[in-house]
């Protein structure tokens, strides 16, 4: 029994972008909510920033399964590098236009004034940083033209700041960012996500001191959350199969943190 | 493939760093704060003492002796001047170098001296002169059945009025020394010798040796006795001098003696005191203390009339 | 009832007011030794009289009973007057004990400093501190700073298995007074 317990927590953790586990927390609601009524807007571009792990692309995932049921929204969460590939992809996406041709710039231009849509179209772009300045130049080209939407994601390096400026500072435009959770915010998220796999005594293991020293190891940082507790898990799970006495199962141990921490790279022991 | 004791091995390694730096700081504060506190002590005390020392050192450089006297002299105006109590001090020595020694807290510069406060004597007096009648007085009387075994010869004749007795509150230190100096012990003291009314005085000048012839005098000393009282109110070498000769010659020599004390003490350089003082001796037996007193007082002053005496106690002429 | 009490106190202090008389007359008359007995079967009596108190401790200093100055520098405390001479008392005290620890038990008390006073054991006391301590003698000479014709000399005896402090005045060789203190 206990052993399944920490064995579901850790799936819990494991750092997969699924939209399905994407955890609602307040202030990020309220991100979300202002990104959902900007795509209302007349707006060209939005974009969606913040440092890595700090849940960019699940909102962005999250955003797509809301919004595929009502409109025409294509996700690309790996960047298409190369610049003819990613004209045909999104020919194929949003027009359904299927061919082995090449399409460049010119041609999907052509491709594009042939299509009306009720809604534009919504194209969301993660991990928009690594695609080159020159596709980025064309992406905003096509925004100009109002048949497609881009909704990009960055991470917040000051690299990607000076890009978003130079590019798209005169073009309307708007900009979310995502921050780091707060001890509140974590201790909701974990716990959140334990209940929803029905980890309940596991979700009370955690309390205010214990998210508190996560938070200080994690920075709020999602990702590293999920990491380090997956870990923290995978410990408890030896120790629950070599050394059960060792367990306290009322609250996460210091020193399993720690220990899961040094693990994780977050502590240089 | 998590490995967990190894993670148990670096956590505690991780631990024993981490705390390490606040082990050092408690190391050092427990260390410093001992450290300090002697520094703190040790760099006080000579700023204290020090000061103190700087403060009284007013003194002029004197040899030690003149210093003295003059601290002797000082403690006698303060006597003098109250009897209140005045704090105990360290006499200074200008002399002594300002090293810092074990910290005492000193205040002026010689330790005065206490005195009895003897108001109250007085305040009795009074309360015992409103209470009693004129008849309830001591008549510290010449008769022998009233002196105790032990009494010692007191200067004052009898009187009737109280306040003419010595009493004990004197204003002034020296005052009271006086009269008890004035005692012997030489041997158990017999009562007072009553004065008597009749002499027969041979006069007769210790020089020449001549001519001598005998005058009956009646008296009934109510001179000597009003010199006395005289002499108490008024401390005049001649006053006792008068007096030590009077008992001299009334054979008092016990008395001649105490007043001839008293005259050398007011006055040390009148002959005849001296030559009283140590026939009164001789006739006292304590020939060898005479001898030795007319020696010194030879010794100082020269004196012809007291080398003659000594000559004759010498060859037992005087006796 | 309150009439016999009114009699009887008025009989005691008359009583006590004669006893009081009585020592101060023995006082006048220099019987110390007297006055100081007088003084102390009376003390319980008089006790809270703070003349009398005085009056007795005086004739006891003045016969040498230093001893018998413990209780009247402990009740001495209400006047200015009594105050002061409580403290001349102790001192006194204070110092014939030290002099027979430090001739006795030849204990140094050289670094001790006290007050004085111009009582005769506070002189030989402050003497023997000054110059004693350098060396052990069984009989010391010191000679008065004031005058230097007085000069007095401290022994030790024992008396009855009790050893007693002497102290003997001279002026000019011819002894004083001798004082025996215990």
């Amino acid at each position: 029994m206990s052993n399944n317990i920490f064995e579901q927590s850790k799936e819990v953790f494991l750092d997969v972008v699924d939209a399905k586990e994407y955890i609602q927390l307040d202030r990020v609601s309220i991100i979300y909510n202002a990104l959902k009524d900007a795509i209302k807007k007349p707006l060209k571009m939005i974009l969606l920033y913040g440092r890595p792990g700090t849940g960019k692309s699940m909102m962005l995932n999250k955003l797509y399964r809301d919004l595929f049921e009502h409109q025409k929204v294509i996700l690309y969460q790996t960047p298409i590098i190369d610049e003819n590939e990613f004209f045909r992809s999104l020919a194929r996406d949003v027009y359904d236009h299927h061919t082995d041709n090449e399409i460049n710039f010119t041609r999907f231009n052509e491709l594009s004034a042939t299509y009306d849509f009720d809604v534009v179209p919504l194209v969301l772009l993660d991990e928009a940083q690594l695609y080159a300045p020159s596709l980025m130049e064309k992406i905003r080209l096509i925004s100009d033209s109002r048949k497609i939407k881009f909704v990009f994601t960055l991470h917040k390096t000051e690299r990607e700041d000076l890009i978003a400026k130079e590019h798209f500072k005169t073009r309307i435009w708007e900009s979310q960012e995502l921050y780091n959770a707060t001890p509140a915010e974590l201790k909701l998220y974990i716990q959140k996500k334990l209940m929803r796999a029905n980890g309940f005594d596991v979700a009370n293991m955690f309390n205010e001191k214990n998210v508190k020293l996560i938070h200080t190891l994690t920075a709020g940082n999602y990702r590293e959350t999920n990491k380090l507790l997956f870990t923290l898990f995978g410990i408890y799970e030896w120790y629950d199969d070599n050394q059960p006495t060792k367990i306290n199962y009322t609250n996460i141990s210091h020193k399993t943190i720690e220990m899961a921490a040094i693990r994780t790279g977050l502590i240089h022991a | 493939m998590l490995n967990v004791l190894e993670l148990e091995r670096q956590w505690r390694r991780y631990k024993i760093r981490r705390s390490a730096p606040y082990f050092l700081l408690a190391l050092l504060f427990l260390l410093a704060v001992p450290v300090f506190l002697l520094w703190s002590n040790r760099s006080l005390e000579p700023i204290v003492t020090a000061k103190i020392f700087y403060t009284e050192k007013t003194e002029p450089e004197s040899n030690n002796i003149t210093n003295t006297a003059k601290l002797q002299e000082e403690k006698k105006e303060l006597v003098k001047s109250s009897s209140r109590l005045t704090l105990p001090v360290k006499t200074v020595d200008p002399q002594e170098t300002i090293t810092v020694e074990e910290p005492e807290l000193v205040l002026v510069t010689e330790i005065p001296t206490l005195s009895p406060s003897l108001g109250f004597v007085k305040r009795m007096k009074n309360n015992l002169l409103l209470h009693e009648n004129d008849a309830v007085i001591i008549n510290q009387s010449t008769s022998a059945e009233n002196m105790p075994k032990d009494a010692k010869p007191i200067l004052s004749i009898p009187v009737k009025k109280s306040k003419l007795l010595q009493t004990p509150q004197q204003e002034s230190v020296v005052e009271v020394k006086i009269p008890t100096k004035a005692k012997i012990q030489l041997k158990p003291v017999e009562t007072i010798q009553t004065l008597p009314e009749t002499e027969n005085i041979s006069m007769t000048s210790d020089s020449s040796g001549s001519s001598d012839f005998l005058i009956v005098r009646k008296y009934d000393n109510k001179d000597l006795r009003d010199v006395m009282h005289r002499f108490e109110k008024n401390r005049s070498p001649a006053l006792s001098l008068f007096i030590t000769k009077r008992f001299y010659a009334l054979g008092d020599y016990q008395q001649a003696y105490n007043y001839a004390l008293i005259t050398n003490e007011i006055d040390n350089d009148i002959e005849d005191s001296w030559i009283i003082f140590s026939k009164s001796l001789v006739k006292l037996d304590q020939k060898e203390l005479a001898v030795s007193t007319l020696k010194s007082y030879i010794t100082q002053s020269h004196s012809i009339k007291a080398s003659i005496l000594l000559d004759d106690i010498k060859k037992g002429k005087f006796k | 009832m309150r009439l016999f009490l009114i009699i009887i106190f008025s009989f005691i202090s008359l009583y006590a007011f004669e006893t009081k008389n009585d020592i101060f007359k023995l006082y006048q008359e220099k019987k110390y030794a007297l006055a100081c007995r007088a003084g102390l079967n009376a003390f319980n009596k008089l006790r809270k009289d703070e003349e009398f108190v005085l009056l007795y401790a005086f004739s006891c200093l003045k016969s040498d009973n230093i001893d018998r100055l413990a209780i009247p520098i402990i009740t001495l405390k209400k006047t200015k007057e009594a105050r002061a001479n409580a403290t001349y008392f102790s001192v006194i005290l204070m110092q014939k004990k030290i002099l027979l620890q430090a001739l006795v038990d030849s204990y140094d008390f050289s670094n001790i400093k006290l007050p004085t006073t111009d009582y005769v054991l506070s002189k030989v006391f402050d003497l023997y501190i000054e110059e004693a301590h350098k060396v052990k003698r069984p009989l010391y000479l010191f000679e008065d700073k004031i005058n230097p014709r007085l000069s007095y000399k401290l022994y030790l005896i024992n008396e009855s298995s009790t050893n007693k402090i002497v102290i003997e005045e001279f002026y000019d060789t011819i002894i004083q007074k001798r004082h025996i203190y215990w």
